[in-house]
């Protein structure tokens, strides 16, 4: 195959290897669901899951503040039996909790998870782009495969032969469709700008102007009620409220069954959370900084990250002592196991500060790779284009991370609206207030850009 | 009939947005208490941290002790007229002493009818059931170790309740030496 | 050769799933292969340097106008309709038009053999856009079509929503999808 001797070998490894992004969502979902019910108990004043446990010799209990609960829910729903009522349609019921959650792993293709790598190797420069699929039409693939997946929900709804579900369904259906419309014309001001449907395209043009919050602020609002409407979450989740409909087009669904549109729910957040943050915060791009200035100074740049990461464990271990000496003062009987535990974090944290500072001091002093400019790109060696990935890799799931938990945050907010406010919402205000953004983004990129 | 008219919502708040933002701010500030001061949460992590019970809590049910150590229960059955839930059962038998006419033979409640309502507490003419034990957790393997009997309710310890005279005057209280005086008999 | 192995494969999935559409008795079953049959033309699009109208092909048949096809069809509670026998008179008409087509496209397909070069791009964006807005060169290019194409789904709609409106009375018609 000619097509494959085209590449160098390295070039195939990265390509290849970049297929290990279409698993991020999932491994969203195992940050997500900790962060949702922590943080849902926080907000509330409540403590959340704590207490599943793992047992380790010599530290006894682990709780992992409660992240161990994760594991508790996906085995409990994974030996539970499968269960389908009488009178369902078979196949639909069986195949339509696996529409949404296979969508999940074609979506991330066409994200840009760095920055497109240049560099030297065997005499020739080599470009690899930052996304698995470096698409012309990014953002469309993105919205076609959303609105596909939610023929998961209507047709669990209508196979399940219930009409709590079939109510459900019909209102993923008409609601998947109303803001799809308010997703795409929303974004349209934006894309104007930047005259491109590619995603790297968009994220380049964020980086050598302004972020697409600060050009486009009305879009950026419109654009994320719209997307927090199309991933069926409160407040808008009219589909699966429970007053009305008792868990909408999942009524009828249990075990793992019930598992997949779980976290193909939380899976789309993902996606879209990346999405929001690749359109209007400039995606993998560092603020305030260009990605030729990072690679000039690649030691520096790994330095300060690596003093981040250090500030960020020495963060925690300030939380965790400052709670050990609190514990210490209560009289709970179990005050002692859980000081055993937090000795094993505090541990991890220290050695983890002291590789990042020791990492960091030496990135500083002894790594100064050298940049050479091919064509007017700065090409660096392999080494650099993989500093520069890591660090823009970071950057972007630090921001998606947030968004993510604006997701949450909101879920835990705001009340459900009705039905027919939310049709009025998208049909009737935020469809025109996006209409209204692009017509004054077109004319004012007429007047002050005359392209 | 009183009506009440709301205030008109004024334009920003019609808005809703910017509500939903106070909304958000709130919540966050609920969540920060949450990640930075665990500790101010005002839960309680149950069974290794217990909840701090006032003595007018209506807890377990104790019977009160004369000095001589009998309880100071007369069988009047005016408890178990009282309970709502039919939850005590009381048999009389002819006291020892003979200043008084009758003793408890039997005196069982059952915990598992109790509705702790502590009117059998307010019936007692002579101060003989109180429910002032703190005890809470009620964990037994089957129905029947559910229903306290005499023996079980006798059962506590006047160092629990220093504050409480009439229990101090109960065997191995502080008062009890000079209440043993006064009370003047000893039986058996 | 990677490429035609692809276009096998999808023109496989693309035919077989728009067989079931006609052999499928229940309307739902049909509706689920069209959409089939329209992702796997969308991944030949793709294949053949046109992915913009693939995506296309994706977001409004696929996505929109499928889903509201389905919609109606739950709604008008199709279950009814899985009786019905998979030949009747219609197919007398239906089945000699099938043939007839196609024999007319393997008559295209002897007459061009199948043969394309993945790697050009015929439908990007920027091609799609130059072919139907670009004023510079050769005339107005579609651009006042595409306007007056517009223009006439508009006022469908309006009238479709007008006439459901009628027969409603005064209850209001959510029917008013957008029309791409």
């Amino acid at each position: 195959m000619d097509i494959i001797e085209s590449k160098t070998w390295i070039e195939w490894v990265i390509t290849i290897a970049k297929f290990a992004f279409c698993f991020v969502p999932v491994l969203y979902i195992l940050l997500l669901i900790p962060m949702e019910r922590r943080g849902a108990g926080f907000m509330q004043d409540r403590q959340g899951p704590n207490r599943s446990y793992i047992k380790i010799p010599y530290f006894g209990k682990i709780r992992l503040f409660g992240y161990v609960q994760n594991m508790c829910d996906g085995t409990k729903l994974f030996f539970k039996e499968q269960f389908a009522p009488s009178g369902v349609n078979k196949i639909l019921f069986r195949v339509a909790p696996a529409i949404p959650f296979a969508i999940v792993f074609l979506s991330p293709c066409v994200i840009p998870w760095f920055g497109p790598m240049v560099f030297e190797w065997g005499g020739q420069t080599v470009r690899i782009a930052g996304s698995i699929v470096d698409s012309d039409v990014g953002v469309l693939l993105l919205f076609g495969f959303s609105s596909l997946s939610a023929f998961g929900a209507v047709l669990a709804g209508w196979a399940s032969k219930s009409k709590y579900s079939f109510l459900g369904a019909l209102r993923t259906s008409a609601m998947t469709i109303s803001y799809e419309v308010c997703l795409g014309l929303s974004l349209m001001g934006l894309l104007l700008l930047v005259g491109s449907f590619n995603l790297t395209d968009i994220v380049y043009w964020q980086e050598h102007h302004v972020w697409g919050i600060v050009a486009q602020p009305v879009a950026f609002f419109c654009f994320l009620i719209a997307s927090i409407a199309e991933t069926g979450r409160a407040p808008f989740d009219v589909a699966e409220g429970e007053p009305e409909l008792v868990a909408g087009y999942h009524t009828e669904y249990g075990a793992m069954q019930f598992g997949l549109f779980y976290m193909g729910e939380y899976s789309h957040i993902c996606i879209n959370s990346f999405l929001i943050a690749t359109l209007f915060l400039g995606g993998y791009s560092v603020p305030f900084v260009t990605t030729e200035t990072m690679q000039a100074h690649m030691g520096g740049s790994l330095a300060v990250l690596c003093g981040i990461l250090a500030f960020l464990g020495l963060a925690f271990l300030h939380m965790i002592y400052r709670y050990s000496r609190k514990l210490k003062a209560t009289t709970l009987s179990n005050r002692f196991e859980i000081l055993r535990e937090y000795s094993l974090y505090k541990i991890v944290a220290w050695v983890a500060v002291a590789v990042f500072v020791i990492l960091g001091v030496a990135a500083w002093f002894f790594y100064n790779p050298a940049n050479f400019v091919v064509n007017g790109v700065a090409v660096g060696s392999l080494a650099t284009a993989i500093g520069t990935a890591l660090i823009h890799l970071l950057v972007l799931v630090v921001k998606s991370v947030f968004f993510c938990w604006v997701w949450i945050w909101v879920r835990w907010t705001l009340p459900r609206f009705r039905y027919d406010h939310v049709m009025h919402l998208g049909w009737k205000i935020i469809l025109n207030i996006a209409l209204i953004n692009l017509v004054v983004t077109a004319v004012i990129a007429k007047l002050v850009g005359g392209n | 009939m009183r009506v009440i008219r709301q205030r008109p919502m004024n334009w920003v708040e019609r808005l809703y947005i910017f509500e939903c933002l106070r909304g958000l701010f709130t919540t966050i500030k609920h969540a920060a208490r949450g990640l930075f001061r665990y500790e101010t949460l005002p839960t309680i992590s149950y069974p290794e941290g217990q909840p701090e019970i006032r003595n007018t809590y209506r807890a377990k049910h104790r019977l009160m002790l004369r000095p001589d150590g009998t309880p100071r229960c007369v069988a009047c059955g005016m408890c178990a007229a009282a309970c709502p839930a039919h939850c005590i059962f009381i048999e009389a038998t002819q006291s020892d002493d003979p200043r008084i006419e009758k003793r408890v033979m039997r005196f069982d409640i059952d915990h598992l009818t109790c509705v702790f309502c502590g009117l059998c507490v307010e019936a007692c003419p002579v101060d003989a059931l109180r429910m002032d034990t703190k005890k809470i957790s009620f964990m037994h393997r089957n129905r029947e170790d559910f229903v306290a009997h005499l023996d079980d309710l006798v059962e506590w310890d006047p160092k629990d309740y220093p504050d409480d005279e009439q229990s101090q005057v109960a065997p191995g209280g502080t008062k009890n030496a000079e209440a043993r005086k006064v009370w003047g008999m000893e039986v058996k | 050769m990677l490429a035609l192995i692809y276009f096998i494969i999808l023109a496989v999935i693309a035919l077989g799933a728009a067989v079931c559409v006609f052999l499928s008795r229940h309307p739902l079953y049909g509706a689920l292969s069209l959409v089939t049959s329209m992702v796997a033309l969308a991944g030949i699009y793709g294949l053949v340097g046109s992915p913009f109208l693939g995506v296309i092909q994706i977001m409004v048949y696929a996505g929109a106008i499928m889903m509201l096809v389905t919609f109606v069809i739950m709604v008008l509670n199709g279950a009814r309709d899985s009786k019905t026998p998979m030949f009747d008179k219609v197919s007398l008409f239906v089945l000699p038009a099938v043939l007839l087509l196609a024999g007319v496209v393997g008559f295209a397909f002897v007459r061009a053999p199948l043969a394309f070069d993945a790697t050009a791009l015929r439908g990007s964006v920027s091609l799609t856009s130059e072919t139907l807005f670009n004023m510079a060169q050769g005339g107005p290019g579609y651009f006042l079509l595409f306007e007056v194409l517009g223009l006439l789904l508009l006022s469908a709609m309006v009238a479709a929503v007008l006439l459901a409106k009628k027969r409603l009375g005064t209850v209001e018609s959510e029917n008013t999808e957008e029309s791409h």
